[in-house]
């Protein structure tokens, strides 16, 4: 959009206003709306991090597979340097991959079976060119385990099922830590590891963060941890983003509706009881009536009025450092027209 | 009203793989009294599960219970015949099992999973099972009209509502539910937490609550006890033990829950859990434990009662 | 490979847990001995048209008798048994050999691969095979054994594509081929390093039907006449004992033992098919 010369560089990682339907073929107008209109951006030079945070089928997932190129989105697109993934050339889809890496949610489901957990270590060493000769490569490897709290010796010449999950998970910490990317997509890093482990790998995320001027996209279901390793937050609903800002705000202040469900409902071990808060106003519309043009936590909403249900809300900045898509927040209730400018979550 | 209804003595459990005899649960002693809320805290490989499915002799090769008793009104289920046991699992210690939503029969409608349970041990069906099974949708907060309904039609949280019906259809005495929330977000977890809540008030149950959520823990139950390599290291009413807890372990837990007050701030617990084949000598945590001293290397500690109600099983006590 | 991570003694229960693959595989070593030393073993000239007495019962001299031609029918057997097997073999290597290759392309690149391989193959399975053998044959002047492998083979890949197919696509969704993606490992490497060591246990399985189907088929068309009619197999001892009218004649020595070595073969694929059964199904459970 703008040249190289005289403008900004693009971010590093976008997705411009990006909409995936999981439709079947020919008749599109059942399909399932995962992701809605959503527009995110990485920029370099500035190592952020931020959380997606989101109950299962808000689509987080998705999101995370759209970055990582791994489904090409049904609306919209997703850039790297600028460059429409499709477009990206075959060696500018190598540095795609190196400048991009993930972490998964399954930590067995990560290794594959007939190979010992080197494989996937020394496989990146291999592929992305990190090392010079073999004993370099083993120096390489051996100093990534080690940054993440494993001990080599009783991690490498292993099968995956003779580790823990734990331990399964800081050796995809580590895969990542030697390629050192630029970004790291991390989708539910921590929800399948047990709780005296998961401040190991979480620190380790922050490390690279923090040493290695690495962004990170923490994609999360737990509040809790977003809050504790993040700077900015998404809250995703159902496909669509219901606020957005700096975690601090939107977490001790929520504005949204669905946010200040979600915060209350966090079970907590200090002092008085979260849950005692909130008046139980949680109408459990469950069986599922999707109202596609409204909002969609209209069905649950305390505060819905007429108009939540006609359109809905536009993402729109409430304060400096927060957009909020609700209509509590824009009483006059005409969306303003949609210029080009990316949401306000990066 | 406060009367020891469940009593669990010194229950072993132990299971057979390649590497060796696996001791999932070692001499675990606790109560539960009528009315009640217990919680069983512990991490993956600290035995909880195994208890659970060990108070309801579920256990089948190759794991085997290897000692102990528990002791229900007075009367030992561990010695009773199958037949016996048959009868009472469900009718007066029932159990909603860890991902219990997804073992609902994918092709019979909710009422008629509902009436099996029934019919299986009252023989009765026909107009009086139907009513029943109303009710049981209703203490649990769904509508009648999910009686006809699949599985598949429900949301997580909805299954995991109709398992604890079906878990108090015939009204038991104890209810044990397995990490009931597990795989779901927090705002159905809380739904289906006070659902169990509400439901074990009406019945005047006791409920006993498997997970590793200290959080949830706090808010939901009464007293707790911590479990590490099959042994409980602590119990106690749960507000103390939240605010004041003596075992390091426990400590560490507790601060390795990530809370929205602070940020930036990970306390994990360095080390990796035992080996349940060869656990270390002495406690079984000493590897890994901040405040160790000789003693802990080569003395098991015992689990006593070091202020009224607070139970410890650490040398530092 | 993961098995290798297991001790003597784990291995040793996992053959105890899995009889029937071991009595499977047993009984096959059985066979291919027989195949491979037994040719060694007989004098071959015994098995040539009028080397003894013709018709005559089984006695101490001709443990099987001779046939209507003078030929000792044992030496007939053991020179047969390694040609069937030869047949069953090449057959079921060469179609599951195409059927994998099928198979790992039409599942890994989707699409119109996918669309033509899958669907040619759907096609052929509704086709007669023996027909279609049949007519194959037919066309064929001089019948060689390797040439019936071949046209046996033509069809044996069906099969073997189906399955392969199926496995591989879902394979494909793995996290761990995800994280390889991830790696810059692409293509062919994605397909040969990653997916395919994870296909063999699916592989062997279906080596093993692919054999038993190819033997089949050439027994039948052997059966039919189409054989090879100048060399000893299983199937032409059948025919040519028809040919002569052994039934009629009551030469039950003749059709009878390699009725048996035939059964034997396939209870010892079905065995060995059965055990790797149960190891597919425990690789799945214990990954779960």
């Amino acid at each position: 959009m703008s040249s190289p010369l005289t403008g900004p560089p693009p971010p590093l990682l976008e997705a411009r206003r990006v909409t995936m339907v999981f439709g079947s073929g020919l008749l599109r107008f059942r399909g399932f709306v995962a992701l809605e209109d959503l527009s995110l951006a990485i920029h370099r030079g500035r190592a952020t991090v931020v959380a997606i945070a989101g109950e299962s089928g808000s689509g987080k997932t998705t999101l995370a597979r759209l970055l990582l190129g791994i489904i090409p989105p049904t609306g919209g697109s997703i850039h790297y340097n600028g460059t429409p993934l499709p477009a990206l050339s075959a060696q500018d889809r190598l540095a795609f991959r190196r400048d991009i890496q993930a972490i998964f949610q399954d930590p067995f489901e990560s290794f594959n079976p007939f190979y010992r957990v080197d494989h996937v270590l020394a496989t990146a060493v291999r592929k992305f060119g990190l090392a010079t000769s073999p004993a370099g490569a083993r120096e390489l490897v051996e100093r990534a385990l080690r940054q993440v709290g494993l001990r080599p010796d009783e991690t490498l010449g292993r099968y995956p099922h003779q580790l823990s999950g734990g331990q399964r998970q800081r050796v995809m910490v580590a895969r990542a830590m030697l390629i050192r990317p630029r970004v790291i997509i991390a989708d539910e890093p921590v929800s399948m590891v047990d709780a005296s482990l998961r401040a190991t790998i979480l620190e380790s995320l922050l490390a690279m963060n923090r040493d290695l001027g690495c962004s990170i996209v923490y994609i999360t279901h737990d509040l809790a941890t977003a809050y504790q390793v993040s700077e900015r937050i998404l809250i995703l609903y159902r496909g669509v983003v219901a606020e957005a800002g700096d975690v601090d705000a939107v977490i001790n202040r929520p504005q949204h509706p669905y946010t200040q469900l979600l915060v209350a409902s966090i079970p907590t071990t200090t002092g008085e009881s979260r849950w005692g808060r909130e008046a139980g106003q949680v109408a459990a519309a469950e069986i599922d009536a999707a109202s596609a043009r409204g909002c969609r936590f209209a069905d649950r909403c305390p505060h819905v009025m007429p108009i939540c249900r006609a359109s809905a809300p536009p993402l729109r900045q409430t304060e400096p450092d927060r957009a909020v898509a609700c209509y509590l927040y824009h009483p006059d209730g005409i969306p303003l027209p949609q210029t080009t400018e990316p949401a306000r979550s990066a | 009203m406060s009367a020891d209804l469940l009593h669990v003595r010194d229950l072993r459990v132990s299971y057979a793989s390649p590497a060796g005899e696996v001791r999932a649960v070692e001499g675990v002693s606790f109560t539960l009294r009528a009315g009640e809320r217990l919680g069983l805290a512990g991490e993956s490989g600290s035995g909880k599960s195994t208890t659970a499915l060990a108070l309801m002799r579920l256990i089948r090769p190759p794991g085997r219970i290897n000692g102990g008793q528990v002791l229900l009104n007075g009367m030992d289920l561990l010695a009773l015949s199958d037949g016996a046991m048959r009868g009472l699992r469900c009718a007066a210690i029932s159990l909603v099992p860890q991902g219990a939503m997804n073992s609902l029969n994918p092709v019979l409608r909710i009422g008629h999973q509902l009436a099996d349970t029934i019919a299986a041990h009252d023989d009765s069906r026909g107009a009086a099972t139907e009513n029943r099974i109303s009710d049981l949708l209703e203490a649990v907060g769904l509508e009648r009209r999910v009686a006809r309904m699949y599985p598949h039609e429900l949301s997580g949280g909805m299954k995991q509502r109709v398992c604890i019906a079906i878990a108090i259809s015939l009204r038991p005495r104890v209810i044990i539910a397995d990490e009931p929330t597990s795989a779901l977000d927090v705002v159905v977890q809380r739904q289906v937490i006070e659902t169990l809540g509400t439901v074990q008030r009406n019945l005047g149950a006791s409920i006993i609550l498997v997970g590793h959520d200290m959080g949830l823990m706090a808010q939901f139950v009464d007293r707790v006890g911590v479990l590490y390599a099959g042994r409980l290291v602590e119990l106690g009413p749960v507000r103390d033990i939240m605010l004041d807890p003596l075992h390091p372990y426990t400590q560490l837990l507790i601060a390795s829950v990530p809370t929205l007050e602070s940020r930036g701030v990970f306390k994990g617990i360095p080390g990796l859990p035992p080996s349940l084949v060869n656990p270390p000598p002495g406690c079984p945590f000493h590897p890994r434990c901040p405040k160790v001293v000789d003693r802990c290397a080569a003395d098991m500690p015992t689990l006593r009662e070091v202020r009224p109600g607070r139970w410890v099983a650490c040398h530092l006590h | 490979m993961a098995f290798a991570s297991l001790s003597l003694g784990t291995r040793l229960e996992a053959g105890r847990s899995n009889p029937a693959l071991v009595a499977g595989l047993a009984l096959l070593g059985l066979v291919i001995l027989a195949a491979l030393v037994g040719p060694w073993l007989i004098n071959p000239e015994d098995a040539r048209v009028g080397a003894f007495a013709p018709s005559r019962p089984p006695s101490a001299a001709h443990i099987f008798g001779t046939d209507t031609q003078g030929r000792d029918v044992l030496a007939v057997l053991v020179l047969a048994n390694p040609e069937t097997l030869k047949v069953g073999f090449i057959a079921g290597t060469v179609g599951l050999g195409i059927g994998t290759l099928l198979g790992l392309a039409s599942g890994y690149f989707g699409g119109i691969t996918d669309a033509v391989i899958r669907t040619t193959a759907d096609v052929l399975t509704t086709i007669p095979g023996v027909a279609m053998l049949v007519l194959v044959a037919t066309f064929i002047k001089t019948m060689t054994v390797g040439l019936m492998a071949l046209v046996v083979a033509s069809l044996a890949w069906i099969y073997p594509t189906r399955a392969i197919r199926a496995q591989t696509l879902s394979l494909r969704e793995r996290a761990y081929i995800q994280v390889a993606r991830l790696n810059g490992v692409g293509g062919l490497e994605l397909v040969l390093r990653e997916i395919l060591p994870n296909l063999l246990p699916y592989t062997a399985a279906s080596f093993v039907s692919a054999v038993s189907h190819a033997i089949i088929a050439t027994i039948g068309l052997e059966a039919l006449g189409l054989g090879p009619q100048n060399a000893f197999t299983l199937g032409m001892m059948i025919y040519w004992s028809q040919f002569y009218g052994a039934i009629v004649r009551g030469l039950w020595w003749w059709w009878g033992p390699p009725i048996l070595l035939i059964l034997v073969i396939f209870v010892a694929l079905l065995l060995t098919s059965a055990g790797l059964d149960r190891i597919v199904n425990t690789r799945i459970r214990s990954a779960a």
